[in-house]
């Protein structure tokens, strides 16, 4: 069947289930529309892919029991108070602010420009310049975000129930933060590391969503939670090196930044992570202290200086 | 097909909305669509149901003539509800572009209020995008010298081999990948294409002179397939390293993991070693990058900063 085809095949379904008082069986929706196979099986097969197709593009199918149907028989219908916008209310200049957002920052797969068409939108007026990325479990995360639902994912090994509070994007990933119904408490999520996928698990607007957001998303290496105690510890970067330090350093404080170097302050929470960190810049930064991070430093590389022990 | 399918419904919901119908010049331009795309889409739309003998099972009605294109519409007057990912997608989209210069008042952030509003979200609180969406300054001052054609002056550290050079590039286009912003060009010293991270760009200049390369249609720079390569064992804790580089291949040999990798330059090899301290044994290594003993010199030469 060509495309053409099976899109009039699609506007006749979705026309002849928004008209309909009572939900029509699969039989009677055959009876109705032209482009469906005389062959049972493929039209079983293909009524199963329009309804996908109809689902992907938002239309709210209501599947239930024919009325007076014996015996008992599914149906399908589209109440139109579901189907339709509720209007924004974006006002033109709003609307074109959004058409240009929407053109610039993409996702794969077209659903932004999807929903400006919905939106009244016209086609894409400039060339995309930043991609946001995908992840196969970041919509039913955002679903269960709006819906207050919680879901059920594994993670590092573990099976886990959480209550999702908020969805962030930085530094080119997707993060979820929610509250750990096992552990008890609150923790940011990978969206790339979760296994598997995600399931909504639980009812719509079961918890409240909390009014603060909780801990800030920290992914400085040297910054990202450990059991042990925090410690302020002094780096020293040469001149070339500085230049992509400065971009990364958030809350670090600059001590000194001239053409000797630079030297900045930062809280250490997870040592490996701050060694590997600093051995990212081989030996252009060094660590002046505290005296034991700095001895701790040293015997690293002396054990890989004299082999490893191997 | 599900985005063709709303593209139609937009254009004839956009055609109905004049009354007296609009120029078919005008509906080209808004949907980005030729003369010849919009009439067959518009042709596509008057067969709809046009095999029935009721008229009024035709959802459209479409009339062009001349240069001229009306619509009236028995279905689908209004537009279908957006859908959570699509919502999502503009949100982000929309988000992404506001940061602290953005006007509070100004058109995007009042569209952002409203459609968080509608779709019942909480910007800021249940979700935000921090990407930073033209690459700041540095990325500003290229994105302007890439549409004027003009060559660019900077100092380079190239990472892989730890080394900083004077670059002399006709800049082609600004990419962003993973949330870090990349310049494509060609680098006129050394005669090829190169790519250059952003933040390791510093004393930017734009030239005078003009940049008189063609820009590629495909300039997406890969490793040669000469590349050097290291074979590595990795023991479990050092695994993470299969999913962060470009490993060319990779098999269990006892408890520990056997990985071969491409390597960019010698100093990108001696980060990840010293990195990744005893849990990895460099087992096989390409002379062009180094010897066997690359991670025990490399530890040398940082020690000796320590000394």
């Amino acid at each position: 069947m060509s495309t053409p085809q099976r899109i009039e095949r699609l506007v006749l379904l979705m026309d002849l289930l928004l008209d309909t008082r009572r939900s029509l069986s699969a039989q009677e929706i055959r009876a109705e529309i032209r482009g469906y196979p005389d062959n049972d099986a493929s039209f079983k097969r293909q009524f199963e892919r329009d309804k996908d197709e109809l689902r992907e593009m938002g239309v709210p199918l209501i599947v239930e029991e024919v009325p007076g149907a014996d015996p008992p028989v599914l149906g399908y219908r589209i109440r139109k108070d579901d189907y339709e916008l509720r209007d924004p209310g974006l006002e033109v200049d709003e609307l074109e602010a959004l058409n240009l957002a929407a053109a610039v920052v993409g996702f794969s797969g077209g659903l932004g420009r999807r929903a400006m068409f919905k939106l009244g939108g016209g086609a894409s007026p400039v060339a995309q310049r930043a991609e946001l990325a995908d992840d196969p479990n970041l919509f039913t995360a955002f679903a269960a975000v709006v819906a207050r639902q919680p879901v059920a994912f594994r993670y590092h090994e573990v099976d886990r129930v959480v209550d999702p509070h908020r969805l962030q994007f930085a530094r080119g990933r997707w993060y979820l933060h929610g509250l750990d119904h096992h552990r008890g408490d609150r923790r940011w999520y990978r969206m790339g590391r979760i296994q598997g996928t995600v399931q909504l698990s639980g009812e719509r607007g079961a918890f409240e969503a909390p009014q603060q957001g909780g801990s800030e998303l920290r992914l400085d290496p040297w910054a990202l939670s450990s059991d042990a105690q925090p410690v302020v510890a002094r780096v020293w970067f040469d001149p070339v090196a500085a230049v992509g330090v400065r971009d990364d350093l958030r809350d670090a404080v600059v001590v000194s930044d001239d053409d000797r170097g630079m030297v900045v302050e930062l809280v250490v929470h997870n040592r490996d992570g701050f060694r590997s960190w600093v051995l990212s810049y081989l030996d252009r930064a060094e660590v002046l202290g505290p005296a034991d991070l700095r001895a701790e430093m040293i015997s690293w590389l002396e054990g890989l200086a004299r082999g490893g022990g191997r | 097909m599900a985005t063709r399918i709303q593209r139609l419904l937009a254009l004839l919901q956009w055609v109905a909305s004049h009354a007296d119908g609009v120029e078919v010049s005008e509906a080209c331009e808004r949907f980005a669509m030729t003369e010849t795309e919009l009439v067959r889409e518009l042709e596509m739309a008057t067969m709809i149901g046009d095999g029935s003998a009721e008229f009024d099972d035709m959802p459209f009605l479409v009339i062009i003539e001349g240069s001229r294109v009306e619509a009236s519409l028995l279905s689908f007057r209004r537009p279908l509800r957006i859908t959570e990912p699509e919502g999502l997608v503009l949100l982000a989209s929309a988000r992404a572009l506001i940061d602290d210069e953005t006007d509070p008042d100004g058109p995007l952030a009042r569209a952002l209020a409203k459609l968080a509003d509608h779709l019942g979200v909480a910007i800021g609180t249940s979700m935000d995008v921090d990407l930073d969406h033209d690459g700041g300054e540095t990325g500003r001052t290229l994105a302007a010298a890439v549409e004027a054609r003009r060559r660019v002056r900077f100092t380079y550290w190239s990472y892989g081999r730890d080394s900083v050079e004077q670059r002399l590039v006709e800049p082609w286009q600004l990419l962003n990948h993973d949330g870090e912003w990349y310049l494509s060009g060609l680098d006129v010293d050394k005669e090829g294409a190169r790519r250059f991270r952003l933040d390791r760009i510093d004393g930017l200049e734009v030239t005078d002179d003009p940049a008189t390369s063609p820009v590629p249609k495909d300039h997406s720079i890969a490793l040669g397939e000469d590349a050097p390569h290291v074979v590595l064992d990795l023991g479990p804790s050092a695994s993470w390293v299969v999913e962060a580089y470009p490993v060319q291949s990779f098999e269990p040999v006892g408890e520990r993991l056997r990985v071969k990798l491409a390597v960019t330059g010698a100093s990108w090899l001696e980060r990840i070693l010293l990195r990744l301290g005893s849990d990895a044994e460099v087992v096989e290594i390409d002379p062009r990058v180094g010897e066997l003993d690359i991670v025990a010199r490399a530890a040398e030469r940082v020690l000796a900063r320590y000394r």
